[in-house]
């Protein structure tokens, strides 16, 4: 639910009861106000009657004006109040009973005790008072939709700048170097708001830089010790005085020093990648670099009868950092190579704006969202460092391509697509 | 043969030192900027091994001077940094070679070997190892005077042994300098056996003598001496 909908709601909620009790109110007050009014009159008629009674012989029913009626009579008691109340009397005109207010007195005159009944028709009053009511409900019923409209009207323009920050954070990408902007606001939380996400973001950014750098640094530092192990592997093995089970020991030190060596150099790699340390752009002809590729692993190719078959377009040139392409192809057609069966097979497609490769290998689909995890190892060969789609991932993303695996036919392929 | 090694991690300069005395070069070392500095004002060397990292300074600047100079000398940069920019870098100043760490003393024997022989013969000169001629500059090797036809894989595996003659070499040491960067994504190890074994065939049936030694476990060993 949208905050303004939900603010209205509410407004609906307290408001809608409020004017119905505030028209309750009104309704009354005003209706005692126009009682009272009646009863003044009533008494300025008694006054009228009073002066007129002792002209009077017997009891009757006297018009003392056009809206008002009086009757006198005797009364066999006295007492001193008056009394008013609602009643009802007949209206000749109207030939139909309408509502009407009364007073009751009782007056002395010339030793005698009269009972002055007075009526008048509050027919006016209650019309009066109906209109009044009507129009204070129809104001009150205005202003809440003319409240509830401008709001709605307004909360746009006010929440602009909170959209304007919301849309901003959604294109937030923390593996681009740029910051982002948020526009100013004269509003005081919204400028809060933008001044504490940007320190949170700048906060973001220098962690993943300092991270990023650490992981570049330490490749960095490992490689020296890594050279010495070697070059005094180098040393050790030109000993005349080594047996064959010592060299079996200098052999495995010396594979698990190649095999860190070479891990350290494919993270080393990736942090490149990721520290966006390749940047110059040319174009480049993709089908170009796969068929220098492919006769590079020529050996491999045969070694394991391999059927490799070619559709490229020399027309595939697209706008890359030639030494990331390299990489790109290199590690997919190794990729292939790797995990595919004796005798299998691998086809490579190039098109103007993609390319696809494919080959047998494993007989079922490949869980996707491990696939460019890194240090994900294709269980077949244990000798791979779980790195080469994480390598090939990575430089997609910084070069505006898109990656897809599809299994189809016992065919595990990756396409490329390249944007403009 | 006179080598200038500077280089500040001592223990690779120890051994990379002690290798290299083993294959006969007279090895000098400097262990920070300043005392490079001077040895390179001072004398002059055939080649020198440059860290570009070092103490007090870095070996880039160490490049610079030496061709200010108009030094003749060799220059190879060993580098723990491996970046492409360095080695542009480096190149460009007048670098002959650039050798990233962790590599292997047997291969960076061979880049010395390969450079002192392009600088001092402007790489006219046949490398003879009794029957075996082999001549650089236009990649033929002869066998008592018979050419034999190697494909360029066992053309640098058999340069690569004889640069590093009577040396044991081990097969992640050969498979890096047959594939570089490669060596490690693929079965080298059979391949490496099937080039070699390629590589002695036709140099048997040449008439020469097969100087290829198994060393159970870690390599080969080419070996010309008792």
């Amino acid at each position: 639910m949208k905050l303004i909908n939900k603010a209205i709601l509410q407004y609906l909620l307290v408001g809608v009861p409020l004017i119905i009790c505030a028209i309750i109110i009104s309704f009354v007050l005003i209706r005692k106000e126009l009682r009272d009014g009646a009863d003044e009159t009533l008494l300025d008629e008694k006054i009228k009657a009073e002066l007129i009674l002792p002209r009077l012989k017997t009891a009757e029913t006297v018009y003392l004006s056009a809206d008002s009626i009086a009757r006198i009579e005797p009364a066999a008691f006295h007492a001193d109040t008056i009394i008013y109340g609602d009643t009802a009397i007949f209206n000749l005109h109207e030939n139909e009973l309408i509502e009407a207010r009364q007073l009751k007195a009782f007056v002395n005159t010339n030793g005698q005790t009269h009972l002055i009944s007075l009526y008048k028709s509050s027919l006016e009053e209650d019309e009066l008072l109906e209109a009044i009511t009507m129009t204070i409900g129809l104001i009150f019923i205005f202003l809440m939709i003319a409240f509830l409209t401008v709001s709605l009207l307004l909360s746009e323009k006010n929440w602009k700048p909170f959209y304007s920050t919301l849309g901003q954070l959604k294109q937030f990408d923390l593996s681009k170097p740029e910051t982002i902007q948020l526009d100013k606001s004269k509003i005081k939380e919204f400028e809060e708001l933008n001044a504490v996400l940007s320190s949170l973001l700048a906060k973001l950014h220098k962690d993943f830089r300092n991270q990023k750098e650490f992981t570049e640094n330490a490749s960095h530092e490992l490689q020296t010790p890594l050279a010495i192990i070697k070059a005094n592997i180098n040393l050790l093995i030109q000993s005349r005085n080594l047996g064959e089970d010592d060299m079996e020991q200098i052999q495995a030190i010396e594979n698990t020093v190649q095999r860190i060596s070479s891990l350290n150099k494919t993270l080393l790699l990736l942090s490149k990648i990721e520290n966006q340390q390749f940047i110059e752009k040319t174009e480049v002809d993709i089908s170009h670099i796969i068929e220098n590729q492919l006769s590079r692993f020529a050996h491999q190719i045969s070694a394991k009868e391999l059927q490799v078959s070619t559709q490229l377009s020399h027309e595939t040139a697209i706008v890359i950092n030639r030494e990331l392409a390299e990489i790109l192809v290199t590690n997919l057609i190794q990729n292939a190579i790797k995990h595919n069966v004796k005798g299998g097979e691998i086809q490579i497609k190039c098109g103007t704006d993609f390319m696809e490769i494919s080959n047998s290998g494993l007989r079922q689909p490949l869980a996707e969202t491990d696939l460019f995890r890194r240090f994900q190892k294709g269980s077949a060969s244990s000798d791979s460092n779980g790195l080469g789609l994480a390598i090939v991932k990575s430089i997609v993303e910084i070069s505006n391509i898109t990656i897809q695996y599809y299994f189809t036919a016992e065919k595990h392929t990756f396409q490329l697509l390249f944007h403009k | 043969m006179k080598i200038l090694l500077i280089e500040d991690e001592i223990e690779l300069r120890k051994s990379i030192k002690l290798y290299l005395h083993n294959e006969g070069f007279v090895v000098e070392s400097a262990d920070d900027f300043q005392k490079a500095e001077e040895k390179v004002g001072v004398y002059d060397y055939d080649c020198i091994l440059v860290d570009i990292t070092l103490p007090h300074g870095s070996g880039l600047d160490i490049i610079k001077k030496l061709k200010q100079e108009k030094s003749e000398t060799g220059i190879i940069i060993i580098s723990a940094k491996n970046s492409i920019d360095d080695k542009i870098v480096g190149l460009d100043l007048g670098a002959d070679d650039y050798l990233p760490k962790p590599f292997d003393l047997a291969e960076l024997n061979s880049r010395i070997k390969a450079l002192l022989r392009r600088k001092k013969h402007q790489g006219n000169t046949a490398i003879e190892i009794n029957e075996i001629t082999i001549r650089p500059e236009e990649h033929s090797v002869h066998v008592n005077n018979n050419l034999i036809n190697l494909t360029s894989k066992e053309y640098d595996l058999l340069l690569f042994f004889i640069h590093n003659k009577n040396k044991v070499v081990s097969k992640n040491a050969i498979a890096e300098h047959l594939w570089g960067d490669h060596a490690d994504q693929m079965d080298s190890h059979d391949f490496i056996y099937v080039h070699l074994r390629n590589l002695r065939k036709k140099i048997t049936e040449a008439g020469g003598q097969d100087y290829v030694q198994t060393i159970y476990g870690i390599g080969y060993c080419f070996k010309t001496e008792e």
